[in-house]
C-alpha cells in the first residue's frame, strides 16, 4: 500500500463502519454474516487486490462492487445450503422465509444491475455508491464530482429502470 | 442505438417527473408520438417509479449481529466479562452484551461512559448512585449488579441484560391498541414509583430506557439505566451543554427545569418526561418534534421546552376519543412541577382509571388552572371567538352605513339593503352560536368560571352593538336577552347577587319587549327561564315574595304551553318540572310543607313521563335528580326515611350513570351528590345514627372541596361547603364532643365570614354564620372548664355569641327575609336561651 491508500483507508473504513451500524440496528435473524466481519473482508480484499489507488473515487467504487459481490457470495452459498442438506435450516419454514426473501432479490438484483452498468456505468455507479457504500446523495456527489440535483435526477432513475426490470424479470 | 434510447429516455422521464402525475400521460403521447417503444418504456418506468417505495434505500447488506471484541476501541474490562457484541454507542457511552464469568456466570449489558466523562467527581457521584440504584427491586426495572472501571480507568456498569424493544418501537411494531399501551406505561409509573420510593430519581427517561419484551404473550416493560443519569450530572455551574443535543439529558423528553439555567431536578422530573412518553404512545407524535428541536439554537430548544404549551394529544392526533386522556398527559407535562401528579403511581392510578372508563383525579386541577393560566396569558384569550365575532359586527355596522349612502340610488340601494340585512343576520347567528354553543361547553366545568365570564361580557357587547343598530329591527334581541341572562348567571356563582339582579332585570325587559311583538311559543318559554332566574337572585338576597311571584308567574306561563300541546315533549316537561320545582322550593321557604312535597311529587311524575318517551335525555335526567333529592330532604323531614332514602339511592344511582356516560362528573353532578350527603346527612341525624351522620357530612364537605379545588370562584358552591360543615357540626353536637364540634363551626364560620364580605346581603350565607354562632355558642356551655373563673368567662362569650346570632336572625325576620327554616331556628335559640 502507497501513502494514498494510506490516507483512505480511514476515510473507507469510518465510512464502511458507519454502514455497519445502521445495518446493526436492524433486526434480522438468521444471518450468518456479521457486519463487522463483513467490513473486514471488504476491507481485506480491496487492500490486498488493488496496488494503487487512484482517489477516493476509485477506492469506493472498488469497495462498492467488493461488498456488492461479497454479499452475493453469501447469498448464492446460503442458497446452495438449502438446496444442499441443512436440514435445522429447511425444517425452520418462517426463518427460510425470511432469509430466503432477501437472497433472491439480491441476487435478481445483481443480474439487473449487471445489465444497467452495460447500458449505463455512470447511473449504475450511482447506484453502487448509494445502495452498497450507503452514501448519502450528498457524499455521492461529492465523491463523483457532480452536482446534487444530477445525483438525485441519476438515482431516481436508476431506481425506477431497476425496478422496472425486476418486476419485468419477475413476470417472466 | 441504445446509448442514444437510454438517455432520451431518462431525459424525458426526469422531464415527466417534473409535471403532475395526471398530465403525465399526455405528455408521453405528446412527447414520444410515433416511438411506440419508448412510449412503452417510459410509461412503464413511471409506474415503476410511483410503486417504487423505499426500494434500494436502505444499504443493502442484511447482515446483523455482533461487534467484535477484538475490534479497536473496545475497551479492556477485568477478565471476569468477556465482551461479546457491541449493543449500542452515544454521547455518553458504548453498551456491550458480555458474559461475565464471575462471581455468577450469566450474561450483562456493560455500560460504559464515555472517556471525557469519567472525571474524578462523576466517578464519585457514580459510587454513590449505584449504592441507591443496586437497592432496587422491582419487575420492571433492570436490575443493577455492580460498577467498576475498566483498564483504562473509565467507570462501567453491569447491568441485567434486557432484550426488548423500545417501547414506542415495540408498540407500532405490533400496532398495540390505545389500552394496552396505557396499561403498559401505568406498569412504567410503578416501576418509576418504586424507585422514586427509593430515593432514585431516572432523570433520563425516554422510550429507549423503557425496553419492552413479549413474555408469555404477555409485553412486559423494563426500566433500564436508573443511576446513570445522575451520575453523569453536571458539576454545579458547570456547561449544561456538552454539543448540542448532548446535554444530559434527552431534549425530547427533558422536563423544563432540567432546560433551565440552573437545573434542579426530583422525581417530577421523571413525571414530566413519562407525560412526553404517553403523549407520544398515544399520539406517535413527540409534544415537540425532534427535527424543530434540533434545527434551532440550543437555548432556543431549551426555551422552548420551558415556556411552550404542546397542543393536546387529542388535538395532535385529530382524535377526539383521546381527550380524556389529555388530561393526564398535560397534568404530567405541567411547566409548574408543583401542578404535576404528585407521585409516578398517581400518574397509574389515573391511567388505570381511564382503563376503566372511570373519573380521573387529573381532569379538574388541570381544566382549572389551563382555564386561569389562559386567560392570564391573553385576558381575551377566552372570549376570542367573540372578539372575531365583533369585528364582524364592526363589519356589518359599516355596511349599513353604506347602505344609507347608497338608498339616494334607488337601484344599487335595494341589492345593498338585502346585503346588509343579510350580513347582520348572519352575524347574529353568528353570535348566538357562540353564546349559546360555547357558553354551554363551559358551563359546569369546574375552572372554567373565569373563562365563562370573558366569554359572556364578550357576548353581550356584541350582541349590544348589533341591537343597538336601527337596522337590526329588534333582530338582536332574542340573543341580547341570552346574553344578559348568561351574564347574570356567572355573576350570581360568583357571590355578586346584586349585579345579577340588575342582569336579569336587563334581560327580562328585552324578553318582554320581544314577546310584545312576537307571541310565540320559544318566546313565552323564554320569558318564563328569565323570571325564574330573577326569582334565584332576589331568593339569594332574601325577597322570596317577589321571587315566589316570577315562579309562579312562569308556572303559569308553562302550565298554558304544556297544555297547548307541545313541539317537543322532552324539553317542556323539563321546563314545567323546573318550574313546579321552584314554586315548590317557596312553599318550604314559608312553611307549607305539605304543598311543597305536593309539588315536588307533581314535577317527579311529570318528569318521569317523560324519561319513558326519552329516556337517555341528559338534562332530563339531570332534573330528575334535583327534583327526586328535593323530595327526599322533604319527605325525609316529615319522617318518611324510608321513602326518602330509597329516592336519595335513586338519584345517586342516576347521577353515576350520566357521569359515567360523559366520562367524568362535572359541576353539577359532583354537587348534587353532595346534596345527596347532606340530606343522608339529616337523615341520619334524625334517627340518631350520628357517626353515619357524621360520615355523610364529611362526605359532602369533600365533594365540595374537591369542586373548589379546581374552581375557587364558584361562590355558591363554597356556601354548599360550608353548610355541609354545619351539617358536621350539628352530627357531632348530638354526639357530644365540643372540641370537635367547634373546630367544624370555626371553619365553617370563617368561611361565611368570607362569602358574608363578598355578598353581604346573601341572605343564606347570613343565616349559615347566625346557625353556626348558636351552635357554638351551645357547644361552649355544654362543655364548660372546671375552674369557675374560666366557666364564667366561657358563658359569657358564649352568651355574647348568641346574643349577635338572634339579633342577625330578628334583624332579618324583620324585614321578612328570613326563611320558615331559618325562623324555626331562631324560636328555638330564644326558648332555648
Amino acid at each position: 500500500m502507497d501513502r494514498s491508500t494510506e490516507d483512505l483507508v480511514p476515510l473507507v473504513y469510518a465510512q464502511l463502519r458507519r454502514y455497519a451500524r445502521q445495518v446493526l440496528r436492524r433486526e434480522a435473524p438468521g444471518q450468518t454474516l456479521q457486519p463487522t466481519a463483513l467490513v473486514h473482508e471488504a476491507f481485506l480484499r480491496l487492500v490486498q487486490g488493488e496496488p494503487e489507488w487512484q482517489g477516493p473515487a476509485h477506492f469506493l467504487h472498488a469497495a462498492a462492487r467488493t461488498m456488492r459481490r461479497i454479499l452475493v457470495d453469501r447469498a448464492r452459498r446460503r442458497g446452495r445450503e438449502r438446496h444442499g442438506g441443512d436440514r435445522e435450516r429447511r425444517d425452520l419454514s418462517t426463518e427460510l422465509a425470511q432469509t430466503l426473501a432477501p437472497d433472491a432479490e439480491l441476487l435478481a438484483l445483481d443480474e439487473a444491475l449487471e445489465r444497467f452498468e452495460r447500458l449505463d456505468p455512470r447511473r449504475s455507479e450511482v447506484v453502487h455508491l448509494r445502495h452498497f457504500v450507503g452514501l448519502s446523495l450528498e457524499e455521492t456527489a461529492q465523491v463523483l464530482g457532480v452536482s446534487l440535483s444530477t445525483v438525485k435526477a441519476d438515482w431516481v432513475f436508476a431506481r425506477a429502470w431497476l425496478k422496472r426490470a425486476l418486476e419485468r424479470d419477475a413476470e417472466e | 442505438m441504445p446509448g442514444t434510447f437510454l438517455s432520451r429516455l431518462a431525459e424525458l422521464f426526469a422531464q415527466a417527473l417534473g409535471i403532475a402525475p395526471e398530465a403525465r400521460a399526455a405528455f408521453v403521447a405528446e412527447r414520444c408520438a410515433g416511438e411506440p417503444a419508448l412510449a412503452r418504456e417510459l410509461e412503464a418506468l413511471l409506474r415503476s417509479h410511483t410503486r417504487a417505495g423505499n426500494f434500494l434505500e436502505e444499504p443493502a447488506c442484511g447482515a446483523a449481529g455482533a461487534a467484535d471484541p477484538g475490534e479497536p476501541g473496545t475497551p479492556a474490562f477485568e477478565e471476569r466479562f468477556r465482551v461479546l457484541e457491541l449493543l449500542g454507542a452515544g454521547a455518553m457511552g458504548t453498551v456491550y452484551r458480555a458474559e461475565q464469568l464471575a462471581p455468577v456466570r450469566r450474561e450483562v449489558a456493560l455500560k460504559v461512559l464515555a472517556q471525557e466523562l469519567a472525571g474524578a467527581a462523576a466517578q464519585a457521584r457514580f459510587q454513590a448512585e449505584q449504592q441507591a440504584v443496586a437497592m432496587l427491586d422491582h419487575p420492571h426495572i433492570a436490575h443493577l449488579y455492580e460498577s467498576a472501571t475498566t483498564q483504562d480507568g473509565r467507570p462501567f456498569f453491569a447491568m441485567e441484560l434486557v432484550r426488548g424493544q423500545p417501547i414506542h418501537t415495540f408498540c407500532s411494531a405490533r400496532r398495540l391498541p390505545l389500552a394496552a399501551r396505557v396499561a403498559l406505561l401505568a406498569a412504567v409509573c410503578r416501576a418509576v414509583h418504586h424507585a422514586h420510593q427509593k430515593g432514585v430519581v431516572h432523570r433520563d427517561l425516554k422510550p429507549s430506557n423503557v425496553l419492552v419484551a413479549e413474555h408469555g404473550g404477555q409485553p412486559v416493560p423494563k426500566v433500564i439505566d436508573f443511576g446513570v443519569a445522575k451520575a453523569l450530572a453536571p458539576e454545579p455551574g458547570a456547561e449544561l451543554a456538552t454539543a448540542h443535543g448532548e446535554i444530559l439529558g434527552t431534549l425530547e423528553y427533558m422536563s423544563p427545569e432540567q432546560a433551565g439555567a440552573a437545573p434542579d431536578v426530583d422525581t417530577r422530573a421523571d413525571i414530566y418526561s413519562l407525560g412526553v412518553m404517553l403523549y407520544e404512545l398515544v399520539t406517535n407524535e413527540l409534544p415537540f418534534a425532534s427535527q424543530r428541536l434540533r434545527g434551532v439554537p440550543l437555548a432556543e430548544a431549551l426555551r422552548i421546552v420551558r415556556e411552550e404549551d404542546p397542543p393536546a394529544p387529542s388535538v395532535r392526533a385529530g382524535d377526539r376519543a383521546l381527550r380524556e386522556l389529555d388530561w393526564i398527559v398535560l397534568r404530567a407535562m405541567e411547566k409548574d412541577r408543583a401542578r404535576r401528579y404528585a407521585s409516578a403511581a398517581e400518574v397509574a392510578e389515573d391511567l388505570e382509571r381511564f382503563l376503566r372508563h372511570e373519573p380521573l383525579v387529573a381532569r379538574p386541577v388541570t381544566a382549572s388552572y389551563r382555564f386561569q393560566k389562559l386567560l392570564r396569558r391573553h385576558r381575551l384569550a377566552a372570549g376570542a371567538v367573540g372578539a372575531v365575532l365583533l369585528t364582524l359586527a364592526a363589519g356589518v355596522v359599516a355596511t349599513l352605513r353604506e347602505s344609507a349612502h347608497a338608498r339616494e340610488q334607488r337601484d344599487l340601494a335595494r341589492e345593498s339593503e338585502r346585503k346588509a340585512r343579510e350580513n347582520l343576520r348572519r352575524a347574529i347567528d353568528s353570535v348566538s352560536f357562540s353564546v349559546s354553543f360555547l357558553g354551554e361547553s363551559l358551563h359546569n366545568i369546574a375552572g372554567a368560571t373565569a373563562a365563562r365570564r370573558v366569554q359572556a361580557e364578550t357576548a353581550l357587547r356584541s350582541f349590544e352593538q348589533l341591537a343597538a343598530l336601527p337596522e337590526s329591527h329588534g333582530a338582536a334581541d332574542p340573543g341580547l336577552g341570552y346574553a344578559w341572562q348568561r351574564y347574570g348567571e356567572v355573576q350570581l356563582a360568583q357571590g355578586e347577587s346584586a349585579a345579577a339582579l340588575e342582569s336579569f332585570e336587563r334581560s327580562l325587559a328585552v324578553r318582554e319587549r320581544v314577546l310584545a311583538r312576537i307571541a310565540g311559543h320559544v318566546e313565552r318559554r323564554t320569558l318564563a327561564v328569565g323570571l325564574w332566574r330573577r326569582a334565584q337572585a332576589l331568593a339569594v338576597r332574601g325577597r322570596f315574595v317577589a321571587a315566589e311571584a316570577d315562579c309562579a308567574r312562569a308556572l303559569a306561563l308553562l302550565s298554558d304551553l304544556y297544555a297547548a300541546g307541545t313541539p317537543e315533549p322532552g324539553e317542556e316537561s323539563i321546563y314545567l318540572g323546573i318550574a313546579l320545582r321552584r314554586v315548590a322550593e317557596h312553599r318550604h321557604w314559608e312553611g307549607r310543607d305539605d304543598e311543597a312535597r305536593r309539588g315536588l311529587a307533581e314535577a317527579v311524575q311529570l318528569l318521569e313521563a317523560g324519561l319513558r318517551v326519552s329516556p337517555e335525555h341528559a338534562p332530563l335526567q339531570l332534573e330528575h335528580c334535583i327534583t327526586l333529592i328535593g323530595l327526599a330532604e322533604l319527605r325525609g323531614a316529615a319522617g318518611e326515611s324510608e321513602a326518602a332514602r330509597a329516592m336519595l339511592v335513586r338519584a345517586q344511582e342516576s347521577l353515576a350513570e350520566q357521569s359515567a356516560r360523559s366520562g367524568r362528573a362535572n359541576i353539577q353532578e359532583r354537587r348534587l351528590l353532595a346534596r345527596c350527603a347532606t340530606v343522608e346527612a339529616a337523615l341520619a341525624a334524625r334517627e340518631g345514627g350520628h357517626a353515619a351522620a357524621l360520615a355523610a357530612a364529611r362526605r359532602a364537605e369533600s365533594l365540595c372541596a374537591a369542586i373548589l379545588a379546581a374552581d375557587p370562584l364558584l361562590h355558591e358552591v363554597r356556601v354548599q361547603h360550608a353548610e355541609a360543615m354545619l351539617a358536621g357540626a350539628r352530627a357531632h353536637a348530638n354526639s357530644g364532643r365540643p372540641a370537635d364540634v367547634l373546630e367544624a363551626l370555626g371553619r365553617a364560620v370563617a368561611i361565611f365570614t368570607e362569602l358574608e364580605a363578598k355578598d353581604p346581603e346573601h341572605v343564606f350565607v347570613r343565616i349559615g354564620r347566625a346557625e353556626a354562632s348558636l351552635l357554638a355558642a351551645r357547644a361552649r356551655e355544654a362543655a364548660l372548664p372546671g375552674d369557675a373563673g374560666a366557666a364564667v368567662e366561657a358563658r359569657a362569650a358564649a352568651t355574647g355569641e348568641r346574643t349577635r346570632a338572634l339579633t342577625l336572625l330578628r334583624e332579618l325576620d324583620a324585614e321578612g327575609r328570613l326563611p320558615a327554616g331559618a325562623r324555626a331556628v331562631l324560636r328555638a335559640a330564644e326558648r332555648g336561651g
